[in-house]
Parts: C-alpha cells; structure tokens; sequence
C-alpha cells in the first residue's frame, strides 16, 4: 500500500470516527438541559476514558492537518512538495497530539 | 464528489479547522468541562455555536454520504435528513 492510498483510508477513517462521535457528542451535550450532564461528565473525565479521549483528539488533529493538506493541493499550491508534504502530515499530527495531549494531562 | 458538494465540503473543511481549534481553546485549555462552566459557555458563546453548529454537520454528514455514494449506496437523503435532526437538536439544546 502506498502511502497516498495509507493517508486516504486514514482521512476515511477518521472521518467516519470523528462523524459517530460528533452524534455522540450532541446527544451528551444536550443532557446538559436535563441536568444529567453533572453526573455524566464525572464519568467521561475519568482516568479510564482519558485514553479514549486522547485517541479521539489523534483522529481529530490526523483528519484536520491531512485535510489542510488536501485542501492546499485542491487549490493548485504546492504540488511539487505533495510527496513531502505527505511525509510531514504524520509528524506535524504528532507534535500536535503530544502539545495537546500535555495540555489535557496537565 | 462534485459541484457545490464538493465546494461546500472544502469551504467547511477550512472554516472548521479554526473552529474546532477555537473550540477545544475554550473547553479545554482556557476553560473546563465543569457544568456550570459549560452552562455558561452556551449562553456567551451562543452565537459561536449557532455557527459552528450548521457547519461542522454538514462536513460530516456530507462526508458521510461521499463515502457511502463510493461504495454504491444511495443513501443521500437518509444524510441530509440526519444533517438537518442534528442539527436541529443542537439548536434546540443551544435555547
């Protein structure tokens, strides 16, 4: 598999990832009307999901700084780097996720 | 994926970009997840979210359907009928 066809299914992938909990996402924020949102978020915040929501943050930065990838070379720009810039969107996601994942953790 | 499908998909695909950032700025680094933060945060963010709302389902929903319609489904109004209840529901829950 090359790599252009690895950094489409991950775009996919996370897509359909990020889409499914976006309707989760909906469903727990409106318990915030019921006043539900108290005791639930006692449970989400836990250390048991803290994993889940570091994953869910890779699926989100890998979507979104692939996407600015796709979308730079939609508009005709840097097409002679599109190979480096497929090796950098790995890395720019990770030093992304470790900042993130500090922030979170802290 | 062609037409206004594909121009509104890459149009909210940039603006999310800054909206989502925005987002986890203010829910998890300038502020919490706490309840009476959150409870706030709707009524003065309000205007950020009726927004964020519309955009963010669309990109998904939208990117839903590409997807489906790649492997031969044709699915497209089940999306857009889903796009319109979430969003619906997140604007009812907003007031």
């Amino acid at each position: 598999m090359s790599l252009n066809t690895l950094a489409f299914y991950l775009h996919r992938i996370t897509g359909v990832i990020l889409a499914i909990y976006l309707c989760m996402h909906l469903v727990f924020i409106g318990t915030v009307k019921t006043g539900e949102y108290a005791n639930l978020i006692k449970i989400t915040l836990s250390k048991e999901f803290l994993p889940l929501d570091l994953l869910l943050f890779l699926a989100g930065i890998y979507h979104g700084v692939n996407g600015v990838r796709l979308i730079i070379h939609e508009f005709g720009l840097l097409y002679r780097y599109r190979k480096a810039l497929l090796y950098a969107t790995p890395v720019i996601t990770l030093i992304i996720w470790i900042f993130v994942c500090l922030e979170v953790i802290r | 994926m062609k037409g206004l499908s594909w121009l509104f998909q890459l149009l909210t695909g940039i603006a999310l970009v800054f909206f989502v950032v925005y987002h986890f700025v203010v829910t998890h680094i300038a502020g919490s997840l706490a309840y009476e933060e959150v409870l706030k945060r709707i009524v003065s963010l309000k205007i950020f979210y009726i927004v964020f709302l519309p955009i963010v389902a669309f990109h998904a929903f939208n990117g839903l359907k590409v997807i489906s319609e790649e492997y031969g489904f044709k699915w497209s109004r089940v999306f857009y009928i889903a796009m319109i209840v979430a969003i619906a529901y997140g604007l009812y829950n907003l007031f």
